[in-house]
């Protein structure tokens, strides 16, 4: 309960008046003779508990109704936030919920605009001296954010330039920073407005956030204002996927899209694609059926190597305009730079370990290529700057010099692609003992011995099996006879425990691993138990190998994972060497670049944090020599398209004993703010108390007191008639 | 009024009221004059006393042709011994009945007004009346007579008494009551049977009044009783919380009346219930009254009443 004008309870000391007045009338009783008190006597020892009683009721009664109506005066309410005298100050915060699904338009209107209209009414409510802080669910951290003002000006501009975010909402965590950035105030009263569309994926991590910290010593009021309405019919892009041969100019990419419909009824919309800023498709009307959704592919050419930006549209408006737009980045160069590292370079290019390999590496000579080799010799990886390198082939090498294989190991390490080719020169006992002496950071799997035709098997082995499901040999997975034509005479043993990580590519017919993989840091490492010459197995000589190499090549310089769908707000992460002090800038999809320092490279990895904005980062990395590009594409959160909507009573109890405040109308909550402050005035209830008791009062006062007409004076003289029923008293 | 009749208690307008009644023995009394009461006594007392006014059915026996040839007028000779009703009239002058509230007459005042009316009946019909007052003990004892002079004694000595008692302050208690005691003393000295005319507002306990009364019964007198009350005790009509002072002790209560009155009202009524029953069991007429019903009134209806009885 709070007072609105607490001084007026002073006035409840008049609810001493009563006694004082007993006390003076006690004394000032007047002296009247009376002819015996013999009846009286009697009279009032009979009467006196029943008088006590009387007394102490009326007394209770008239010090009741004096309190009550300086209680009234008070202006009482009742108030679920404020204190006992409401009108100190306080300490507000302000969750604004600026995630993606804020962006959608109900039926009551765009529910960001009711979030910020709602903000406004609140900031219009504090009082002078009332701090208050804004703290928005999304978006980057920016000084004037989370930090309590008593200039109430700044957090309104915040406001102002607050904007939906692709993001999705944390409200847990921003309110666990509200209630802490409060706790270390000193106001007397402090409450947290969240303003939000009730999204369930928003308050996910509530009852985790709950239960990390130490429950607070004072708990502070949440109220929230629920900016959620019955929503219009929307079609969301809900995922984007790019796939392409190769990443590099002129090798087609397909996009493919996928469209969910959030409507009762089916929708029948268009989706346009736009790369590099050009219109470069629209799709045929697509019917999307309630609560179903439906697909859409694209072909795209970059022509030109760099960072190519491409964006998919829905055509027309529906209700959430911020999941109608789709990203996608694709980063291609000129060709892929591998690297094949040999024993030695032979006069005779035959002779050499990789002379296979180059020409299935190659197929067409000429620049246009996309795949550029250069040859290296052992004792170049020493020295040779390795990060240029999609894709290194070591083949057939000795076990390679510490400084070497440390090397090696950072490369993967760091991104790079690490392809091991056994051969003659491979002591497998050696390799494990450096790998060992490595972490195991070097080859996929440690290596134990070399296997040869026995008199068990004298025809050796076969291809026996090929990885149907990764993407670089599913196509050459059929027919069968492609893989199975492939005879091993020799081969190193490559063991592939369940669990370590080690993938099979390859088997041969008794199971035997053959080719495996393992990723390694950010890199992968693979290894080929037999050689690529002809002297362990014909697979250089067989159809497969041409396509197996390239393909696996293709892949392993990027064209799998060409742009992974990123949401908004997620870091982007670029493995780097601090040590290399390579010079980064990231370009933001609005066009503004940041430089990065090398400080702030940690851990071979520089982490770009403030990826808010839907679109293209562009980042450039200046290393040694070569100048790489790489390109992000940071979508808004599929999850915030999600229809889940968390009912109040829900949500009420996610939050446990200390249940928040829900604001009745967000379009009004200046009356809401007004009344949780003030409260529901009791004014009313209180007068009416008033008015019981001095009902009371006054039947109990009169209850014994019988009137007596004023007219009864008697009449001493004969000449006076006897008033009726005379005779009844006198007896006569 | 004095003028009129030359004494404060006897008022010409109350006397206009009451001059056609008398108030007759219901029983046999030991007197005698023809046509009022009957007596066991035969003849008279040779001891002449007064002349009085020939009355209707007086016995012409008794007629001073003396005096009607004189003056042309009709007188009886009376003796002593010829008195047909003697009634003493026994007036409480107690504190209590000095209480009056507002404007009405102490219930002294009204007493005696009651009593001056019934000596002036008694007179007026030949019959001797006396008049004892009293409240501790007895204060006047003037026996029965039936001169003029008697009476106009009695009256001087009611009016004396009066003036006495209200020159005191009006919370200054006065003398207490005991009624019983004094009853009895009272019932031990008449020897003769005569009608006993009690005036009080009986403030005693109501057993011991009743055995006084009983014992004037035993000694064959015959009594009225008149229980006078001031409106006000009956009625209580205080409001606010007051002190009250016993007029009789001086003893103080404070009281708040719209506590009490019920109570209060109860308690009277049964006092009063107790004397009208035990009176009615004993045939002895009890008149209860109070200041504020006019004497004159009072008094007619009961002379009247007990005269058809």
């Amino acid at each position: 309960m709070t007072f609105a004008t607490p001084l007026f309870l002073l006035a409840a000391l008049a609810g001493l008046i009563p006694l004082v007045l007993h006390m003076i009338n006690r004394q000032q009783a007047p002296v009247l003779p009376f002819s015996t008190l013999r009846f009286l006597r009697i009279s009032v020892q009979r009467t006196r508990r029943r008088k006590y009683l009387h007394d102490v009721l009326l007394l209770v009664l008239r010090i009741a109704g004096l309190v009550l109506i300086a209680i009234a005066l008070a202006s009482p309410a009742i108030s679920r936030i404020g204190g006992l005298f409401g009108s100190s100050s306080s300490s507000v915060a302000i969750v604004l919920d600026n995630s993606a699904s804020m962006s959608t338009r109900d039926e009551g209107g765009v529910r960001w605009e009711l979030a910020v209209k709602a903000a406004e009414q609140l900031l219009d409510e504090l009082n002078d001296g009332d701090s208050v802080a804004l703290i928005p669910s999304c978006g980057p951290a920016r000084p004037d954010l989370g930090r309590l003002y008593k200039n109430h000006e700044v957090v309104r501009q915040a406001v102002e330039v607050c904007r939906v975010s692709p993001e999705k909402a944390d409200l847990a965590s921003r309110l666990t920073q509200a209630r802490q950035l409060l706790e270390a105030d000193e106001s007397s009263n402090k409450e947290i407005y969240v303003i939000t569309d009730m999204q369930s994926v928003s308050w996910d991590s509530l009852k985790k956030e709950q239960s990390a910290g130490p429950p607070p010593k004072k708990p502070i009021p949440v109220i929230i204002a629920d900016t959620h309405r019955p929503a219009l019919p929307n079609v969301a892009l809900q995922g984007i996927a790019v796939r392409t041969a190769g990443p590099v100019a002129g090798v087609p990419a397909t996009v493919s899209v996928k469209l969910a419909g959030d409507a009762a009824v089916e929708q029948k919309r268009h989706i346009e694609l736009l790369f590099d800023g050009k219109p470069a498709g629209t799709s045929p009307t697509l019917s999307i059926p309630p609560g179903s959704t439906a697909e859409q592919t694209f072909r795209v050419v970059p022509e030109q190597p760099g960072v190519h930006r491409g964006e998919v549209r829905l055509v027309g408006d529906d209700a959430s305009p911020i999941d109608n737009r789709l990203f996608f980045a694709l980063t291609v160069d000129p060709n892929i730079p591998v690297a094949i590292v040999q024993p030695r370079i032979q006069e005779i290019s035959y002779l050499e370990d990789g002379y296979y390999l180059e020409r299935a590496l190659t197929p067409v000579v000429g620049e246009n290529w996309a795949i550029q080799i250069t040859k290296l010799t052992a004792d170049k990886l020493a020295t040779e700057p390795l990060s240029p390198y999609a894709v290194i082939f070591c083949v057939n090498l000795p076990v390679p010099t510490e400084e070497s294989a440390r090397r090696l190991r950072d490369y993967v390490k760091g991104g790079g692609r690490l392809f091991w080719i056994c051969g003659t020169n491979v002591d497998p006992v050696l390799y494990s003992a450096l790998d060992d002496s490595l972490q195991h950071e070097l080859i996929p799997s440690t290596i134990k011995t070399l296997r040869t035709v026995s008199t068990e098997r004298p025809d050796g082995w076969h291809i026996g099996w090929i990885d149907a499901q990764h993407p670089a040999l599913a196509p050459l997975s059929e027919p069968a006879s492609l893989y199975q034509s492939v005879h091993v005479t020799q081969h190193v043993v490559i063991p592939s425990p369940e669990g370590s990580g080690v993938r099979p590519l390859l088997r041969l017919d008794d199971g035997e691993p053959l080719l495996v993989q393992r990723p390694i840091g950010s890199g992968i490492a693979l290894m080929l138990g037999i050689s690529t010459h002809v002297d362990w197995s014909n697979l250089p000589l067989r159809p497969i190998f041409l396509p197996l190499i390239a393909r696996l090549t293709f892949q392993l310089a990027g064209a799998e994972a060409i742009q992974p769908q990123l949401v908004a707000g997620a870091p982007l992460r670029i493995p780097l060497s601090a040590a290399s002090k390579p010079t980064v800038e990231v370009v933001r999809p609005n066009g503004d670049m940041v430089r990065v320092e090398p400080s702030e490279i940690k851990d071979n990895e520089y982490r770009y944090n403030e990826t808010d904005e839907a679109g293209v980062y562009e980042v450039r990395v200046i290393d040694g020599k070569r100048r790489q590009l790489r390109a992000f594409a940071m979508n808004f959160d599929p999850a915030e398209t999600a229809p889940a909507v968390l009912a109040h009573e829900a949500l009420a109890e996610r939050f446990g004993q200390l249940r928040p405040v829900f604001a009745e109308k967000v379009t009004d909550l200046a009356s809401t703010v007004r009344s949780l402050r003030n409260g529901q005035s009791l004014v009313e209830p209180f007068l009416i108390l008033v008015l019981l008791a001095l009902v009371l009062e006054a039947y109990v006062a009169n209850r014994r007191v019988e009137p007596i007409p004023d007219d009864a004076e008697p009449v001493p003289s004969s000449t006076r008639a006897q008033p009726a029923g005379e005779a009844a008293r006198t007896g006569i | 009024m004095k003028r009129d009749t030359g004494y404060r208690y006897l008022d010409p307008s109350a006397l206009a009221r009451v001059k056609n009644l008398s108030l007759a023995a219901r029983g046999v009394v030991e007197g005698f004059i023809s046509g009022m009461h009957s007596s066991p006594m035969r003849g008279f007392s040779v001891e002449f006393a007064e002349h009085r006014e020939y009355v209707r059915g007086d016995n012409l026996r008794y007629l001073d042709w003396r005096m009607l040839a004189r003056t042309d007028r009709l007188y009886i000779k009376q003796y002593e011994e010829e008195t047909n009703l003697k009634a003493q009239i026994i007036l409480d002058t107690s504190g209590s009945m000095l209480y009056r509230h507002g404007p009405s007459m102490t219930k002294l005042d009204y007493g005696s007004y009651l009593a001056a009316i019934l000596a002036y009946l008694m007179t007026r019909q030949q019959d001797a009346v006396g008049l004892t007052t009293f409240d501790e003990k007895v204060r006047l004892d003037m026996p029965a007579r039936t001169s003029p002079r008697h009476f106009g004694e009695m009256m001087r000595q009611l009016e004396g008494t009066a003036d006495r008692l209200r020159s005191r302050s009006e919370i200054d208690p006065g003398s207490g009551t005991m009624v019983a005691e004094t009853l009895h003393r009272l019932a031990e000295r008449f020897k003769r049977r005569c009608l006993i005319i009690l005036i009080s507002d009986l403030y005693d306990e109501p057993e011991a009044v009743m055995k006084a009364l009983h014992h004037f019964r035993h000694r064959r007198h015959e009594l009225i009783v008149f229980h006078i009350f001031d409106a006000a005790e009956l009625d209580f009509p205080f409001r606010d919380t007051v002190r009250f002072v016993d007029l009789e002790t001086g003893e103080r209560l404070q009281v708040d009346p719209s506590y009490v009155r019920d109570e209060y009202q109860r308690q009277i009524q049964e006092f009063v219930a107790r004397y009208r029953k035990s009176c009615g069991d004993c045939q002895i007429d009890y008149v209860m009254t109070n200041t504020s019903v006019p004497y004159d009134v009072m008094l007619s209806r009961y002379l009247h009443k007990r005269s058809t009885l």
